[in-house]
């Protein structure tokens, strides 16, 4: 079985379904349709094509993209992070070729979909039942991000006091400007010593 | 072979007049038209769809491009085919069988494929377009129903531009012996009654196992094709060659 075929077939059907949700996408595609972008997993034996009318269509193939883009599968992750775009192009883990611009207007496609999960949900099981489920879905998340944060904090907390792996904040401040005027301390003694040990040399 | 003969061919596994055997298969096409779909997914398990996303991969297909999508059926490549090609290119869908031309175009209105899409009713035999007119031709699953293939795949070759390419998709010899047995009981014993039991017509499922068994192999079908012109002619057996794509360019 053509086993990148299954994979691209799958990837494809998702994209799609994905942008199909959000009823802005086939006005965000238009301005793309007829590009062409190439994605090379340094993990497959091919790169997959990605080529934009008004849908997506993914191709196994090699032929001339407008913008190449090569990275690993590890790497793949990172991506979501814009501001770490430029390290890793620097560290040499992604490559990016030809029209950048088509590159980010299609980063965009994807950061700007706005889907109504409620409303669609609300298709196969009616509101009632979408209703409670996003607020459980919403109350659900808060409450993740709330042990979330008290778990930090408490870590926090014993690493700073219980076991001195790390300092309070307000105590490193202080050792810091004691170290700063230290320091200057030092100098000016360092300058006094230079000075004074020119003066006997003179004499 | 029994193509050799002027007046005979083989339909299926029977021996017919060279006459009949067009509106014969057009006969099961007819019959299976509306449930062409649905069948193929069983019958093949699906591994259908990836077969043909394999062909539409190895096309090359660009914005502009022309392409013959020859025995296209119910128009599962065109359908993409018309996305890559674009408001610059054109696809033209051609089927001999008018009952599969219909399924076509109703399937793809819907799927809202319009705009560079033709539908046009012809015989691989004689094409009627004129010399050096496609950039691509695909045929899936259809060069095994043609009665004179060599003469089909010469008018293929006279269609396509200089520097464009022939793709056949179609069944194949599998490579592995255990895979062949295991196949055979699938084709002969399954397969018939699954199409009874979907589309009340073991019969039309019948002359598709057989007509898969009475076609060329994997070099048989390339030394044909380059009989006919072709060059760089190569093949690639997919799923242990139970199906095969086979290309070839025209210089």
């Amino acid at each position: 079985m053509p086993a990148l075929q299954l994979l691209s077939a799958t990837l494809e059907s998702a994209i799609n379904r994905v942008l199909a949700l959000d009823e802005n996408s086939a006005k965000r595609l238009r301005p793309l349709a007829g590009k062409r972008l190439a994605l090379h997993l340094q993990e497959l034996s091919q790169p997959l094509l990605f080529v934009f009318s008004q849908r997506i269509d993914i191709l196994v193939c090699d032929d001339e993209p407008d913008c190449l883009i090569s990275l690993s599968m590890s790497t793949l992750p990172q991506l979501t992070d814009s501001s770490q775009l430029t390290e890793l192009i620097r560290q040499q883990k992604l490559s990016v070729r030809g029209d950048m611009q088509l590159a980010q207007d299609i980063s965009a496609l994807f950061k700007e979909l706005d889907i109504d999960w409620q409303e669609h949900v609300s298709r196969y099981t009616g509101d009632v039942v979408a209703h409670h489920l996003g607020r459980v879905v919403r109350d659900g998340s808060q409450w993740l991000s709330n042990k979330a944060a008290l778990v930090k904090r408490q870590l926090r907390d014993a690493l700073a006091e219980e076991k001195p792996v790390l300092v309070p904040k307000g105590r490193q401040l202080q050792f810091n400007r004691d170290l700063d005027a230290l320091t200057k301390r030092t100098e000016a003694l360092d300058k006094r010593i230079a000075a004074l040990s020119s003066v006997k040399e003179s004499v | 072979m029994s193509d050799a003969h002027s007046e005979q061919t083989h339909f299926g596994f029977k021996t017919v007049d060279k006459d009949q055997k067009a509106s014969m298969v057009a006969e099961v096409f007819h019959s299976v038209a509306a449930k062409y779909d649905i069948m193929n997914d069983m019958m093949s398990m699906g591994i259908h769809r990836l077969w043909k996303r394999f062909t539409i991969d190895s096309a090359g297909a660009r914005a502009g491009h022309k392409v013959l999508d020859l025995a296209g059926g119910t128009g599962d490549l065109t359908a993409k085919f018309s996305r890559l090609v674009g408001p610059t290119g054109q696809v033209v869908l051609a089927d001999i069988n008018q009952s599969m031309l219909e399924v076509g175009r109703d399937k793809l209105r819907n799927l809202g494929v319009v705009g560079n899409v033709e539908f046009v009713q012809a015989n691989a035999e004689e094409l009627p377009f004129a010399d050096n007119t496609f950039d691509i031709i695909t045929i899936a699953f259809g060069l095994r129903n043609v009665t004179d293939k060599d003469k089909a795949l010469a008018s293929m070759y006279r269609v396509l531009k200089p520097g464009g390419r022939l793709l056949v998709l179609e069944f194949s010899k599998p490579t592995q012996d255990w895979l062949s047995k295991v196949y055979d009981l699938y084709s002969f014993k399954v397969l018939p009654q699954m199409g009874k039991l979907i589309a009340n017509d073991a019969e039309s499922y019948q002359y598709l196992a057989e007509s898969i068994r009475m076609h060329p192999d994997q070099d048989t079908l390339k030394s044909m094709m380059e009989a006919v012109g072709f060059e760089q002619t190569t093949y690639h057996n997919l799923t242990g060659g139970i199906v095969a794509l086979h290309k070839g360019f025209k210089f």
